[in-house]
């Protein structure tokens, strides 16, 4: 399983939508993680999933919710039975409250700091940190996201 | 006469001139009325009589030749040498200059060189048409009159006075005086004249016998069974036989001379009329006061026999009726009524293949829609289905035979809808026969037809041959116009609605589960294809789509398809910060047609730029793929938008409390601002704008107070209303309405304007009598500050419905001069096309671009920056369509130092001819900036850069071990051997595709780029061009002087580089040495001083005034300036200096009586002596750089562009003037062709108007190629064309053919004009080339053709193309 881990950290909510609100059911949370320091902005569906400021979750990116690690997803084809594994057991979608699935698109650097950008179906993440802890995640792969309130 | 209604022989409607009536027979070729062609008859004029259309050449003619002896007024070396000349010469206008400089040669001489006799003017007799007067002793001496004053020595003793008045008299020459004379013209002397003696000598110009046209050409019509009306013509010339008659009478009788002459005047002016009812000063009290329709009038304007049946003709197979939107119709498709459908019929030729299906369709006949209306056989035999016996018919069927079959599905039709502004207000359509009345088309066709479905009507056309439905396929398809030729944008896009659900579904917070996601994808979808759904966005806790990937799924549904767009778009809502992070989500990213971020409006979606969806998909796919994307999002926003609910009501535009409080506060600020503004006014102590008057000044702040008071409303509403409100949302996207439309609606309307000022005063001093005289506040002076919820008062709703008025009539006025303005600009630039030789040249082989636009590149092919080749998003595409292959990942990532190589080897691996260096260069400048980013990336990956430090083999070895390292570089920007040269091929391929091809009509199409946007520009005529008081004139009106090349524009300016341009005292010097001054500015006083001495006019300088404008200006330099002005006669005795400012000036005029008047006239004329500066200038006004807020420069207005170019301070190298003739005079014709091209592209741009600029280079050729600049009017378009046809059929249509006649020109039919004029296929596009090939040199047996094969079986199925090359192949061999 954590081999398909590409982030494992705890993150803390600093504010939610900052700058003002702009949707109805999508807020923008900026948050930074424990262990690896990142900065983190992230479009979340409050809606269905409302999150607490100064509240801790815990949030892991993954290339697969499999316990195997294996990619059996690809953008268009999706089998909605099999969201449980191969083995029918323990998926990583069962440990998570909110999951997302999406894909790198973006990398930048300035200096020694790295921004990785994710879009998940318009849901937009920002990871802003070192380049070792970053370096995982490559561009153009799908990941998930996957929250749960700690 | 034994029957009253037979035609009298001899008269107009002799029977043997053709008959007009059923049931006669003419009696010439006894033929019936369908079939008689009629025929001429003529009338023997017993005295000549001058022809109008020649009278002018008559005249000058008889001023060239002696009147005695007929020989030319020229010594004979002279004649010979301009006989040479005229002979030497092959150009029209050349001729046309020498024959000119003849007659003003001639006019000099005052006796015949030949027989001594004497000549004078001749000329005209004033207010009499068709008579002329000669001046025979003129400038002669009084002694050489005593001849003709011997001859009427026995008058005098009858009547003194006749002495005194014979001096002053003139010689007539009669037609038949003129007639002698041309008689005897020597046939040598001809070609003098401009004529050809073998076709048409002056005499010819005088007519002694008038044609009679056929009846059939002027037919009578019958009113009753005893009476008819006739036709214009025949009852002129049914006058005319009369009046010829009464003169044979006369002379053959030997009746009075002077009722002869007054019988053959009248005569001259019958016949006059007869050719030309519109002749200046015919007497309408002797020829009836009706217009005729003369046989000039039948030829002439637009509903003339040359703009209506000649350029233009009725055809059939065509229809016409109501349109209405579709949005289910595919991009390129129409819909066509089923009745229009059996109308409309299409020939087909009966062969092999499709005998069963036209034998069905012979069978069904003419009355159910997939059927037929004709056979016609090989034979020629043609049967009306209608009524044969339609089975028989159809058994009978042969291969050969031509069936007229409605029109089906799939049928190339021409869509149209008037007026034809531009080509793309003609596409090919492909047809679907619907059950209906109207003919529907998608919405998104409407821009390029300007369409909309308030009850506008279209036609359609159906191609009747193969060749023509191939053609109309390939060049006028819907798919090959989606880009505007004029500038490469997209034309054709989604719109309105379409834009409104685009927006609205990919909004962040649009999420969708599993059976709306899967709803809308059937939406778009016709069934037709496998859609892969793609996995949800969030799994939990619940599953969820986002509105975002239903774009994903509309542009690639499943792995299959190869759509890829890749595209990064600044939205409208952009916030301007964060790019992609923008909390607006107003930046759009396409990646591998995968929608990552931002909402879709009309930036993205909608026509007009070149970085939008459709754009993309167009340019890196292709138009099937554009349009196909296009279909799926009109068909889902139709259905969606429909389901989703999109409306207006009252509760939309009602303001909310805040902003009622916040509007309060706006305008209290706002009227606040104002009173204090008119207070400072009224006390005079407003401090005033550069150039202002106090009005102007007082305006122009008030201007800036009212409308932040609107504009601040509109903020605060795009801000403060509801996301769901309607107006808002439409607003936002772009689909409709903008933020004033909002704002009117609910928060206020504002300003009313007029002429873009304030309400003018309609009555004494007030603009209505509600408000006090004088009032400046802002609602007298019509600003409205309710909105239309709140209801306007009866005063606001007056000054609403003015300023309505306003743009209505505009409109109107509008239409008709664009509409003039673009047949003009068609007419010079119509036969211009691209030869195979590159160059671009007009139908007469005349060379106007060597290369089309200096690098021929066409415009519509223009990508992103006016390059050929978007290279940026090439880059993006290839290196994203790549990155994830197998080749590309096994191939190392390539060093900045081997890209430098592959950049410096672009020109020699070039493969395509006649790039344009500057392209090159460009090429290369991008290549450097991807070295340049790659090698930073490295840099700041810690490892070597590759550019100026190369690393070792070693180091590079090590590099590409370290997976991580390894992993992190294909994270960014990197580049690989294969994606290179992926790239390389790419821009050379595109390259090659945008270059413009032989045949292409350059010209037409950049006639159509600048009048088209003319007829969409609002005739907001000014402009401030950086200060407040230099307006330039902009609009219809600006593209009308610069086109016409007018001598007087109405905004001339002068814009002046200063030397120093950084020092503000100095740029007021030179300000002051350019600027016309009056004394006036810089007296103090001027007043008038009497002494007992004399009296004098005092003038005080005032050196205050004088230095603080900076003038270098000393009172001998004014003293000067008086003595040198005309009309004021002082004389330099006159002017004392008294001291160093006063000046004494004593009146011209001393004597008693005449002082005190020539006292107060000079003292009404002083203050307007212009002391310094040019007289020229109007104004000069200091301003700043746009680049450079620092420095400053010098905008001048009026004329003398040469004056202020040598004035001392001004650095004359980049002083210019927006006036193009001005320019022409000095600098030249060069510097007049930038001119009118900046000015143009100047216009264009402040409309928010873009044109490529080829198509203005284009223009200005066309203007300036004769080497001076000529207008696109009647004048310059006869100096730039020769053929007598096309200047006939734009205007003056019977002056270019009489001249023709006189001059004998001749027509090579190449132009466009010519050739639809005589029906033939004109020498442009696809009838640019011939085929070049002598049949009669091969009678001998000829190879087969690829199909027709006589040896082989008939009826050969070939399977594929390379059965047809087997079979060849087999034929070369035995």
């Amino acid at each position: 399983m954590d081999r398909a881990k590409i982030i494992d950290d705890t993150i803390q909510v600093i504010n939610i939508n900052k700058d003002g609100k702009f949707f109805e059911k999508v807020s923008r949370i900026e948050a930074r993680s424990e262990v690896n320091k990142l900065d983190i902005q992230l479009d979340v569906n409050t809606d269905i999933y409302p999150m607490e400021k100064d509240a801790y979750y815990a949030m892991c990116i993954a290339s697969s919710v499999n316990t195997d690690g294996s990619e059996d997803f690809d953008i268009f084809r999706y089998q909605h039975e099999g969201s449980s594994g191969p083995d029918g057991l323990g998926s990583l979608l069962d440990q998570y409250q909110y999951v997302m699935h999406g894909k790198v698109f973006k990398y930048t650097i300035d200096n020694d700091k790295i921004s990785v950008f994710i879009s998940y179906g318009g849901l937009l993440m920002s990871l802003t940190g070192s380049l070792k802890d970053l370096k995982n995640l490559e561009i153009d792969s799908r990941v998930y996201l996957l929250l749960k309130k700690i | 006469m034994d029957q009253p209604s037979q035609p009298q022989r001899g008269g107009p409607l002799d029977l043997r001139m053709g008959i007009s009536e059923r049931g006669k027979n003419c009696e010439t070729c006894k033929k019936a009325l369908a079939d008689c062609p009629g025929h001429f008859g003529y009338v023997k004029l017993e005295l000549p009589v001058f022809h109008v259309g020649y009278f002018k050449h008559s005249v000058n003619i008889l001023q060239v030749v002696c009147k005695e002896c007929s020989n030319v007024l020229l010594e004979n070396p002279d004649k010979i040498k301009f006989i040479k000349q005229m002979r030497s010469k092959t150009d029209p206008h050349q001729k046309l200059a020498i024959w000119k400089t003849i007659i003003t040669q001639c006019k000099k001489v005052k006796k015949c060189p030949h027989c001594e006799a004497h000549n004078g003017t001749v000329k005209k007799m004033p207010n009499f048409p068709t008579r002329i007067i000669h001046d025979k002793y003129k400038g002669a001496k009084g002694t050489d009159q005593d001849e003709l004053i011997q001859d009427f020595a026995h008058v005098f003793t009858l009547n003194n006075n006749i002495e005194s008045s014979l001096r002053s008299s003139y010689e007539e020459l009669d037609p038949q005086k003129v007639y002698n004379i041309f008689q005897r013209i020597k046939d040598e002397d001809v070609v003098i004249f401009y004529m050809d003696q073998n076709l048409c000598k002056p005499i010819d110009m005088l007519i002694t016998h008038i044609p009679v046209p056929p009846v059939p050409i002027r037919p009578s019509v019958a009113v009753s069974s005893s009476t008819t009306n006739e036709d214009d013509l025949t009852v002129k010339m049914a006058e005319i036989i009369q009046l010829n008659n009464l003169i044979k009478i006369s002379i053959d009788e030997g009746l009075a001379p002077n009722k002869l002459i007054e019988d053959w005047i009248l005569l001259q002016y019958t016949i006059a009329q007869y050719f030309n009812s519109e002749t200046p000063g015919l007497p309408h009290n002797l020829l009836g006061n009706k217009q005729i329709r003369a046989l000039s009038q039948r030829l002439k304007g637009k509903h003339g026999r040359f703009r209506q049946n000649l350029s233009g003709k009725r055809v059939d197979f065509t229809g016409r009726t109501v349109i209405s939107p579709d949005p289910n119709c595919g991009i390129d498709e129409v819909m066509i009524p089923i009745y229009i459908a059996k109308n409309l019929t299409f020939p087909e030729r009966v062969n092999q293949y499709n005998i069963e299906k036209l034998r069905n369709l012979v069978r069904i006949g003419p009355d159910v829609h997939p059927g037929a209306n004709y056979v016609e056989s090989l034979d020629g035999n043609k049967v009306l289905l209608q009524y044969a016996n339609r089975r028989k018919t159809a058994e009978e069927l042969q291969i050969g035979d031509i069936v007229e079959r409605h029109l089906e599905n799939g049928d190339v039709v021409l869509f149209n809808r008037q007026p034809s502004l531009h080509r793309v207000s003609i596409m090919a359509h492909k047809a679907r026969v619907m059950p209906s009345r109207t003919l529907r088309f998608n919405e998104c066709v409407c821009t390029p037809y300007n369409a909309d479905f308030d009850g506008d009507e279209m036609n359609i056309h159906l191609p009747q041959s193969e060749e023509a439905r191939a053609e109309a396929r390939i060049l006028m398809d819907v798919k090959q116009n989606l880009l505007i030729p004029r500038s490469g944008e997209p034309l054709i896009a989604p719109t309105q609605d379409f834009l409104t659900s685009s927006y609205l579904i990919t909004q962040k917070d649009f999420f969708l589960n599993r059976n709306e996601f899967m709803r809308i994808c059937a939406y778009f979808w016709d069934a037709n294809e496998r859609i892969e759904i793609p996995p949800p966005t969030i799994y939990k806790p619940v599953e969820l789509w986002t509105g975002k990937q239903i774009f994903n799924v509309l542009l690639r549904p499943n792995r299959k398809s190869n759509v890829y767009v890749n595209t990064v778009v600044k939205e409208r809502n952009y916030t301007g910060q964060g790019e992609h992070m923008c909390p607006n989500d107003g930046w759009v990213i396409f990646q591998n047609s995968e929608l990552i971020c931002g909402n879709l409006c009309k930036t993205t979606m909608g026509s007009g730029s070149k970085t939008g969806l459709f754009y993309s998909l167009q340019r890196d796919n292709s138009v099937e793929v554009a349009a196909q994307c296009m279909l799926r999002v009109a068909k889902f926003s139709a259905r969606w938008i429909s389901n989703y609910g999109m409306s207006i009501g009252i509760s939309d535009v009602t303001p909310f409390e805040v902003l009622i409080q916040e509007k309060q506060k706006l305008l209290d600020a706002g009227y606040v601002n104002c009173d204090k503004l008119i207070d400072q006014y009224k006390k005079g102590d407003l401090v005033l704008k550069a150039g202002c008057n106090p009005e102007q000044t007082l305006e122009s702040y008030l201007n800036g107070e009212l409308s932040k008071i609107r504009d601040k409303a509109g903020e605060i509403l795009k801000s403060k209303l509801p996301k769901h409100n309607s107006p808002l949302i439409m607003a936002i996207c772009g689909s409709k309405g903008s933020n004033i439309n909002l704002c009117q609606m609910i928060a206020l309307v504002g300003q009313q304007t007029v002429n873009g000022q304030r309400m003018p005063n309609g009555f004494f001093d007030r603009s209505l009598p509600h408000f006090e005289p004088y009032s400046k506040y802002p609602a007298s002076k019509g600003f409205v500050k309710n909105s239309f919820y709140t209801g306007l008062t009866a005063t606001e709703f007056f000054f609403h419905t003015i300023g309505g008025r306003e743009g209505l009539v505009d409109t109107a006025v509008k239409t008709a001069e664009t509409g003039y303005m673009q047949r003009r600009l068609m007419k010079a630039l119509e036969d211009l096309s691209v030869k195979y030789d590159d160059t671009v040249r007009t139908s007469t082989e005349h060379v106007i671009q060597f290369q089309y636009g200096d690098d021929g590149l066409d415009p519509m092919f223009m990508d992103d920056n006016s390059l050929p080749v978007s290279l940026k998003r090439l880059m993006i595409m290839i290196k994203e369509n790549t990155k994830q292959t197998s080749k590309v990942i096994n191939e190392d990532v390539l060093l900045p130092f081997q890209v430098v190589e592959f950049k410096n080897k672009i020109k020699e691996n070039c493969p395509v001819k006649n790039v344009s260096l500057k392209f090159i260069e460009q090429l290369k400048d991008f290549i450097q900036t991807i070295i340049n980013q790659i090698a930073k990336q490295r840099k700041d990956l810690g490892l070597k850069d590759g550019l100026n430090q190369i690393p070792t083999l070693q180091e590079l070895k090590n590099e590409r071990k370290d997976k991580v390292v390894q992993k992190l570089l294909r994270n960014f920007t990197f580049l690989t051997q294969s994606q290179l040269d992926d790239f390389s091929t790419l821009v050379w391929l595109k390259y090659r595709r945008a270059q413009i091809q032989p045949g292409e009509a350059v010209g037409a199409v950049a006639a159509q780029s600048i009048g088209e946007p003319g007829t969409q520009m609002t005739l907001k005529t000014f402009h401030f061009a950086g200060v407040a008081s230099m307006n330039v004139t902009l609009g219809v009106p600006r593209i009308k002087e610069i086109i016409n090349a007018t001598k007087e524009i109405s905004t001339p300016i002068i814009t002046a580089r200063l030397v120093n341009d950084v020092d503000l005292i100095s740029a007021r010097i030179v300000k002051g040495r350019i600027e016309k001054t009056i004394l006036g500015d810089i007296a103090k006083y001027i007043k008038e001083v009497y002494t007992p001495r004399g009296c004098f006019l005092e003038v005080k300088l005032d050196l205050k005034a004088i230095t603080a404008l900076k003038l270098e200006l000393t009172i001998n330099e004014v003293k000067t300036a008086i003595l040198k002005t005309p009309k004021i006669k002082v004389k330099e005795k006159n002017i004392e200096i008294f001291d160093e400012r006063k000046l004494h000036i004593q009146p011209f005029d001393t004597t008693r009586d005449n002082m005190y008047f020539s006292m107060q006239q000079l003292k009404n004329m002083l203050p307007s002596v212009s002391v310094k500066g040019i007289p020229t200038v109007l104004r000069a006004v200091i301003s700043k750089q746009e680049q450079d807020q620092a420095k400053h420069l010098l905008l001048v207005e009026g004329y003398g562009l040469k004056e202020v170019m040598s004035t001392p301070g001004i650095d004359f190298r980049y002083t210019k003037s927006n006036h193009v003739i001005e320019t022409e005079q000095v600098l030249g014709i060069e510097a007049a062709r930038q001119t009118i091209i900046n000015e143009i592209q100047y216009t264009m741009q402040s409309h928010g108007m873009n044109i490529d600029p080829r198509h203005i280079q284009l223009l200005a050729d066309i203007m300036t190629f004769k080497g001076q600049v000529l207008g696109i009017t009647r004048f310059g378009v006869s100096k730039m064309k020769n053929s007598t046809l096309m200047l006939a059929s734009f205007e003056m249509t019977t002056d270019h053919l009489y001249d023709s006649a006189v001059h004998c020109k001749k027509d090579d039919i190449t132009g466009v004009s010519e050739c639809i004029i005589m029906g033939n296929l004109i020498p442009i596009g696809t009838g640019l080339f011939k085929v070049v090939y002598d049949e009669t040199l091969q009678k001998e047996e000829q190879p087969g053709l690829l199909i027709s094969n006589e040896n082989e079986n008939e009826d050969l199925i070939f399977d594929g193309i390379n059965d047809v090359i087997e079979n060849q192949k087999m034929l070369i061999d035995s």
